[in-house]
Parts: structure tokens; C-alpha cells; sequence
């Protein structure tokens, strides 16, 4: 018999339902998580907003070094509360490859620090003070702001509505539980000894998965804490549970991730639970420690809240301190048990749609994506003008590629393009159009579609090419063999250049990209024989006859095109996108005719010199 | 204009994106015309040391661009200076 798959959801509701119905304080404690929880995912929605630009930013900038990665892992989680959103970005940017693994593990680390951030509020301060008396203005102001047009007022709205969520969902459940101290006692479930450490660690661990939230769980904890229905000792390992099960969450998350986000739950995972191993075996050690530690805190001897939050800081901190000299290995671990499979030609490597939620890294990702599509037009490019592509890539001098091809191939190129470039293309385009995207993002946006297209046109000027490149470099006629072998030898060297900038496009310290393109560009106009007056002086000499001129002119014509077209993919793709920097590049760049201007003045002075 | 109305313009300019991102823009295309000016001396100095004609060709081809593209970045610092005043 088969079991209808909103089966549990249907019984999960039924039985809230009547639990309800039974019990008004229960009623309160579970509206308390729902809010607590609407309150996290408002604040996860808040901080998207500032995503697109000043969180990637402090990323980028943040992890250079290994104690760079913790404290941002750790800062960034205890401002959002949401070690999540922390993962998430950290997934996404490295399966961008902004980011390495290591650097990843270090945020992760400092992610698991920052998270008990939460226990410290909600025990230093939340219990305390009336906080629902914050959480009416904050959800008052927070709606009005996200009813905003502006992209920053609104995430800011969110952000504000999220904060008061939270505390009112931590008012009800503090309230909740107060309430139930005058009917019911809790406590009298309370587990001594192994085995109630045990029991509550799984607790927690389940707790913390079907709310897919560590910190609600903590939340909770340290509530019924206060309220006495949880001891001390069963609190502490139920905090332990919610440090394991948080990496289910995680691992979820990952299934769908690529070998990236993979490798770095699987870290997560490891790092829970070696911690949380740690700290139930040597959990009499770490009482001794807070308790040491309270002291020095000047926290009392029966404020157990504030010990559970120190006992939570104090193991994830042992965790860090064991695991980050084990970084290195963890890293050679993950990356030699869990390998990539090899993507097949119609996969993307870099896309992912896990990433389109953050803009900024799902552009740098098509702009990645891109450079691999431009590798495989340049093997289809070198084999429509007869060079072995892995050879054309190890040309050590451009003279090298003046010489004639030993043979001539004739690949069916028409397959080749529908094989390796089209289904590809599609998918940059396909995925471009789901990137939401507004203001600068936009423009990133519009010119890597143009470059995509770029790109696809000068490969179809290349098969354009391919008919006569075959008939005319096998030509009788050595002066038209000749121009196809300079087309060739033109166009090679093009290719060879611009595969050379794309693995090494240099830093912004640099001018060197710019020239480079800028001289691939005046090579461009230097040899296109219509306008430099060749293919009149072949005509009138008689070399050539009318059909193999126009032949000549026409392929001329795509030699050039494949030219402009690859120097603008590769100005709007090799180098990762800052926009004032590409607009300075742009506007430095010299038009075709300010080329063929200087190209004139090269030649008038060669011809002087020679005179 | 008054003293008041001048610290006015000049804070409401501060407080402008427009004009943070211009002068952002400036001084960025400061450096990179510095930059220029360093890889022409360079190639200048490659160049007078070069015996091979198509080298020099190549060397003479890659200066009168950095000049030209420079030209183009000197006229945009011009145009960028006079926008701010």
C-alpha cells in the first residue's frame, strides 16, 4: 500500500490541532516558535536585499586569510542571526569560485561561533526585559518600510519586521512556559545522568530539524530554562543536539548544491559533530570551564540561562580551536574522497540555480560559464582552420603558426557547433533571463548576453569560413592559397592570444589587457584586405579571378568579424566585473575608425622609413 | 551666493551618489592614465633596445595605441573635471 505523501503533514496538523484545543499555554509557546521562526525568515529576506552588492563585498574582502574567514563567519552571523544566510552566500560564492574551500571552512567555523550570539541575547537580554514592548514599533515601522519602492528601505523594512518577530515569538514562548509552571511541571520528565544526556541530545537534534532552525531550538531551550522545565544538565545537552542537527539542515540544502557546496556541508558536518562529540564526552570538563568562567563573567551561580549560552560559545570555540590546524587535511580529505563528476558537454559547470538568489554571484558564475563556452569555440575555430587545438594552445611564438597545416580537416562543423556550443548557449541564456537583476546588476547583466552573442557569431563566421578555408588552402593558385593561408595564420594567432588572456587577464594594477585587446583589434582593421587595398592589387595583377575575389572579399569580411566580435567578449568577460573600471576601459578603447586611423599613420611612417 | 547656500550645494553634492561616483570614477582613471604612462615608458625603452624589424613594428604598434588610448583618457579626465566644478 502506498503511503500519500501529505500523510505526515495531515497528522503533524491534526494533532497540533487538538493539542491546541487541550491546551491554551501549549497554543502560546507553539504560536511563540511560528512567530520566532516568521521572524527569521523576514530577517533571511532583509539581508537579501543588501546581497547584491555590500555583503559580497565584505566577502570578498574578508577572506583572504584564514582568521579573516572565521571573524567574518562570526560577525556576519551574529548581525543576521541566520547562519544560513551566512552558509548560502558562502555556498554560492564558492561554487563561483570566488571563494576556496578553505576560506569557505573558515566562514563555516566562524558561522558556528557567531550563532551562539543568539543564547547570549536571548538569556543577557531577552529574558530580562520586556521585549515585546520593542517588537510592536519594530513590526509597525518595518511594514511601512517594506511597503517602500526603494530596494535598500525595503530589505531594511525586513529587517526591522524580522527583529520584532523574533522577539515577540521569544515573549510567547517565555510566556507560554511561565504559564505552564502553575499547571503542569515539566521538569518531572527530566533524565538524569548518560542517559538523559543522550535523550536530550537527541532532543534537540530532532527539535532543531523539524524546525530547521538551531537557534529556535536554543531559544527554547533557554526559555523553559528560565521557566525551570528543562534542568540544567538536560538544557546543556539539548544544546548540543541543536549544534548537530543544524548540519541536517545543511545537508538538505546541499543535495541539490554542486561538489562545492557539497564538500563544504559535509565540512559543516564533520565540524558538528566532532564538537558536539567533544563536548559530551568531556562535559564535566566544560561544567568546570563555566563555571570558572562565570565566575570571572560575574554571572551568578543560579543564572543557568547565561551559563547555557557560555557553555554553548565555550564548545564551539574548543571546536574551532581543534579543527582550524586540521583545516589543510580537511580540505585534502574532502576534495580526495568527494570528486566532481565529469560534466558531460551539454552541462553547465559553473550555473547553478541555488545562486540566482544572489545576483552578484550567479553574473560571475554566466561570466565564468562564458570563458568555458569561449574555450570550446576556440577548439571548434582552431579545427575549422586546420590547427590540432590542444597544439595551437602550446604555440610558444606566434611564428609557429605561420607555417602550412600538415593536413586539412574537414569536420562536419555544423555538428560540432550543435554538439558543443549550442546547448550550452542556451543554457547561459536561459539562465541570464531567471537572474533577477536591477539598477548596475542590469547593465552587468545585458552585457554578458551581448557577449554571449558575440561569441556565438563569430563561431558561425567561422563555420561560414570553414567551406572555402577547405577548397582554397588545398588552391593551384599560390596566390590565393597564399591569402588563406594569412587568413589562417591571422585568425590563429588571434585565438592563441586571446586563450593566453583568458588564463591570465591579469589584475586591475595592469594596463596590459586593454593594449592587448586594443592591438588584436588594430591586427583586426591592419588585415582586412578590402580596406587595405590588397584584394584591388590582386584583381587588377590578375592573381585571382572575379569568383575567388568575391570568395576572398567575403571571407575577408568573417575573418574581421571574428575579430571584433571575440576582442568584445573577451573586454566584457575575461576580467571580473567592477563597473567603473569597465566603463573607463570602454571609453579608453579606440572605435574602428580611430584603428584604421592609426593603422593608416603606422603604415604612412613604415613607408617613410623604408624611403 | 551666500555662505550658507554655498555649504548647502556642497553638502547636498557630498550626500549625491552621482557625484561620490564621479569623483570615484576620476581618480580611478587617474591611476589607470599613471599605469599608461608607465607601460608606455616601458615599451619605449624595450623599443630603443629592440633590433628585430618586426619587433620593433609590433613595440612602435602597441605605443601609438597606449598614446591614442591615452589622448581618449586625458579629454575624459578634462570633461570629468569640468562636470565637478
Amino acid at each position: 500500500m502506498r503511503i500519500p505523501p501529505q500523510l505526515p503533514l495531515v497528522l503533524a496538523l491534526s494533532f497540533l490541532g487538538y493539542a491546541f484545543w487541550a491546551s491554551p499555554t501549549l497554543t502560546e509557546i507553539a504560536a511563540g516558535i511560528a512567530i520566532f521562526l516568521f521572524g527569521m525568515m523576514a530577517l533571511e529576506q532583509g539581508f537579501k536585499a543588501f546581497t547584491g552588492g555590500a555583503l559580497e563585498k565584505l566577502l570578498k574582502a574578508s577572506t583572504d586569510r584564514l582568521w579573516k574567514s572565521l571573524a567574518f563567519g562570526a560577525i556576519a552571523t551574529t548581525l543576521t542571526q541566520s547562519s544560513s544566510l551566512v552558509s548560502v552566500i558562502t555556498i554560492s560564492f564558492l561554487s563561483a569560485g570566488l571563494l576556496g574551500l578553505a576560506q569557505g571552512i573558515g566562514v563555516i567555523f566562524g558561522a558556528n561561533l557567531g550563532t551562539t550570539s543568539g543564547a547570549w541575547l536571548v538569556a543577557g537580554f531577552g529574558l530580562k526585559v520586556n521585549i515585546s514592548a520593542y517588537a510592536m514599533p519594530l513590526i509597525t515601522f518595518g511594514v511601512i518600510l517594506i511597503f517602500n519602492k526603494s530596494r535598500s528601505l525595503k530589505g531594511l523594512g525586513y529587517v526591522l519586521a524580522g527583529i520584532g518577530f523574533l522577539f515577540l515569538g521569544i515573549h510567547y514562548m517565555k510566556e507560554g512556559f511561565e504559564a505552564y509552571q502553575d499547571s503542569i511541571d515539566l521538569s518531572q520528565f527530566a533524565v538524569a545522568g548518560l542517559a538523559g544526556l543522550l535523550i536530550y541530545t537527541a532532543l534537540g537534534m530532532i527539535a532543531t530539524v523539524v524546525m530547521q532552525s538551531s537557534h529556535a531550538t536554543l531559544v527554547l531551550t533557554i526559555t523553559a530554562l528560565a521557566a525551570g522545565h528543562v534542568t540544567y544538565e538536560n538544557a546543556l545537552a539539548l544544546s548540543i543536539g541543536a549544534n548537530v542537527g543544524t548540519t541536517i539542515t545543511a545537508l538538505i540544502g546541499a543535495v541539490s548544491a554542486n561538489i562545492e557546496g557539497r564538500r563544504l556541508a559535509a565540512a559543516h558536518l564533520i565540524f558538528n559533530v566532532v564538537t558536539g562529540l567533544i563536548a559530551l564526552v568531556f562535559i564535566q570538563v566544560f561544567l568546570a570551564a563555566v563555571e570558572v568562567g562565570a565566575q570571572w563573567l560575574g554571572i551568578r551561580d543560579d543564572n543557568h540561562t547565561l551559563k547555557l549560552a557560555l557553555f554553548h560559545s565555550l564548545f564551539n570555540l574548543t571546536g574551532i580551536v581543534i579543527m582550524v590546524p586540521l583545516i589543510s587535511r580537511l580540505v585534502d580529505l574532502l576534495e580526495t574522497r568527494m570528486k566532481p563528476k565529469p560534466v558531460s558537454l551539454d552541462q553547465p559547470k559553473y550555473l547553478n540555480a541555488n545562486m540566482l538568489e544572489m545576483p552578484g554571484a550567479a553574473l560571475e558564475a554566466t561570466r565564468l560559464e562564458l570563458i568555458r563556452l569561449f574555450r570550446r569555440a576556440f577548439g571548434l575555430m582552431a579545427q575549422v582552420l586546420s590547427y590540432e587545438p590542444g597544439q595551437l594552445r602550446r604555440v610558444t611564438g606566434p611564428e609557429q603558426l605561420d607555417q602550412p597545416p600538415d593536413r586539412i580537416r574537414n569536420d562536419d562543423v555544423d555538428a560540432l557547433y550543435h554538439r558543443k556550443i549550442k546547448p550550452l548557449h542556451g543554457l547561459i541564456v536561459d539562465y541570464l533571463a531567471r537572474v533577477p537583476v536591477e539598477g548596475q546588476r542590469a547593465q552587468q547583466l545585458v552585457m554578458l548576453r551581448i557577449a554571449s552573442q558575440d561569441l556565438v557569431e563569430a563561431v558561425k563566421d567561422a563555420k561560414h569560413l570553414n567551406k572555402n578555408m577547405v577548397r582554397y588552402l588545398n588552391s593551384a593558385n599560390p596566390w590565393l592559397r597564399g591569402e588563406y593561408l594569412a587568413l589562417r595564420s591571422n585568425l590563429g594567432r588571434l585565438l592563441w592570444r586571446l586563450d593566453q588572456l583568458a588564463a591570465d587577464p591579469g589584475t586591475d594594477e595592469d594596463a596590459d589587457i586593454e593594449l592587448e585587446l586594443g592591438s588584436l583589434a588594430c591586427d583586426a582593421e591592419e588585415h582586412d584586405i578590402v580596406s587595405n587595398g590588397r584584394l584591388d592589387e590582386l584583381i587588377r595583377e590578375g592573381r585571382i579571378s572575379p569568383e575567388q575575389a568575391t570568395s576572398l572579399m567575403n571571407d575577408s569580411a568573417y575573418a574581421y568579424r571574428i575579430a571584433k566580435n571575440l576582442v568584445a567578449m573577451a573586454r566584457a568577460t575575461f576580467r571580473p566585473f567592477e563597473r567603473i573600471e569597465h566603463e573607463l576601459r570602454r571609453d579608453v578603447a579606440l572605435d574602428p575608425a580611430e584603428l584604421r586611423e592609426l593603422v593608416r599613420a603606422e603604415s604612412a611612417e613604415s613607408e617613410a622609413d623604408a624611403r | 551666493m551666500s555662505k550658507t547656500t554655498k555649504l548647502l550645494t556642497k553638502l547636498g553634492r557630498f550626500l549625491s551618489r552621482d557625484f561620490r561616483e564621479q569623483v570615484e570614477k576620476r581618480n580611478k582613471l587617474r591611476k589607470m592614465l599613471a599605469r599608461m604612462r608607465e607601460q608606455q615608458r616601458k615599451l619605449e625603452s624595450e623599443l630603443a633596445e629592440e633590433y628585430d624589424p618586426a619587433m620593433q613594428a609590433e613595440l612602435r604598434k602597441k605605443i601609438h595605441l597606449l598614446q591614442e588610448q591615452r589622448r581618449k583618457g586625458l579629454d575624459l579626465l578634462k570633461t570629468l573635471r569640468q562636470s565637478h566644478h
